[in-house]
């Protein structure tokens, strides 16, 4: 496996938020980041949010 | 007078609860577990949270267990300036709620660290080491994985010019060196203590380490320095 390097492991959280608009529901997972989702001390995070389409369905992971 | 005393605080996954409560009966203090549904602690003299696995270390380790309802009455107690102390597990927890500055990651290396180790008494003044003077050499054990303590330069000066760092691991001679370090505190920081001075942390065990028949004693000089002190508040 030369051909890999620079390895690293994160945290993918899905989540589905019930919100107003795009911009309150970007306020209210940002929120849950650095409330708990995250520790600002030694994490990062960042998110991308999608239309929710058929809430029966299992959420898929993120897309880059 | 009456015995001290204290609440040792128990989370779901909590282990080492027994073993703190065993310390503290030898030392002469009345230990009661507190299960993490209580939300008064105002009967109590002091607090232990003590080391384990609170919520099985499930997104980050102590992060769950900050949100307990009793960590309420926790921050309370502390802003009433009376004593508490987070070995391990219970370290965590208090730097996840904000009581102490900085958080415990992996270590360094990505081992398990289950050692002995030495301690350097860092700091000049505390309820936790009136038994050990700055400079004194404590022996006892870790068990963690997630010991690796960090916080920003900017919370390090400030532990370093307010006498903060309660705890560095050190070699049997003192010394605080690389080689010392078990996992990669920065600074070799094994225990903190919070500004008012009456929370600390650490990631060593002292409850293991009263009793010469589990080898050695020098956990006295943290927990019972901790009853001295109430008593002679």
């Amino acid at each position: 496996m030369d051909s890999i390097s620079k390895v690293r492991v994160g945290k993918l959280i899905t989540m589905v938020v019930t919100a107003q608009d795009r911009q309150s529901a970007i306020d209210i997972v940002t929120r849950a980041c650095n409330k708990i989702l995250a520790n600002p001390v030694i994490e990062d995070f960042s998110f991308d949010i999608q239309d929710a389409g058929d809430l029966s369905a299992p959420l898929e992971g993120a897309q880059g | 007078m009456r015995p001290a005393s204290i609440g040792v605080l128990v989370f779901p996954g909590s282990n080492c609860e027994q073993d703190v409560a065993w310390a503290l009966s030898c030392l002469g203090a009345e230990p009661q577990y507190v299960w993490h549904l209580e939300t008064d602690l105002n009967s109590f003299d002091g607090l232990v949270l003590p080391g384990g696995f609170s919520y099985g270390d499930y997104l980050r380790t102590g992060a769950i267990a900050a949100f307990s309802p009793i960590m309420r009455a926790v921050r309370d107690f502390a802003e009433k300036g009376k004593p508490i102390i987070g070995i391990c597990n219970g370290f965590q927890i208090l730097c996840e709620s904000g009581l102490l500055p900085g958080a415990l990651r992996r270590n360094r290396g990505l081992k398990f660290r289950c050692m002995p180790v030495h301690l350097r008494v860092a700091c000049q003044n505390s309820p936790f080491t009136t038994g050990a003077r700055e400079g004194t050499v404590l022996q006892m054990p870790i068990n963690h994985f997630e010991g690796n303590y960090f916080c920003p330069p900017d919370i390090l000066a400030d532990l370093q010019s307010k006498d903060r760092i309660a705890l560095q691991y050190c070699d049997s001679g003192g010394s605080v060196t690389e080689a010392a370090n078990p996992n990669g505190a920065v600074a070799n920081i094994a225990g903190i203590l919070s500004e008012g001075r009456n929370v600390l942390g650490l990631m060593p065990h002292p409850e293991r380490a009263v009793d010469p028949e589990v080898g050695g004693v020098d956990g006295r000089a943290i927990l019972g320095s901790m009853l001295q002190s109430l008593v002679a508040a």
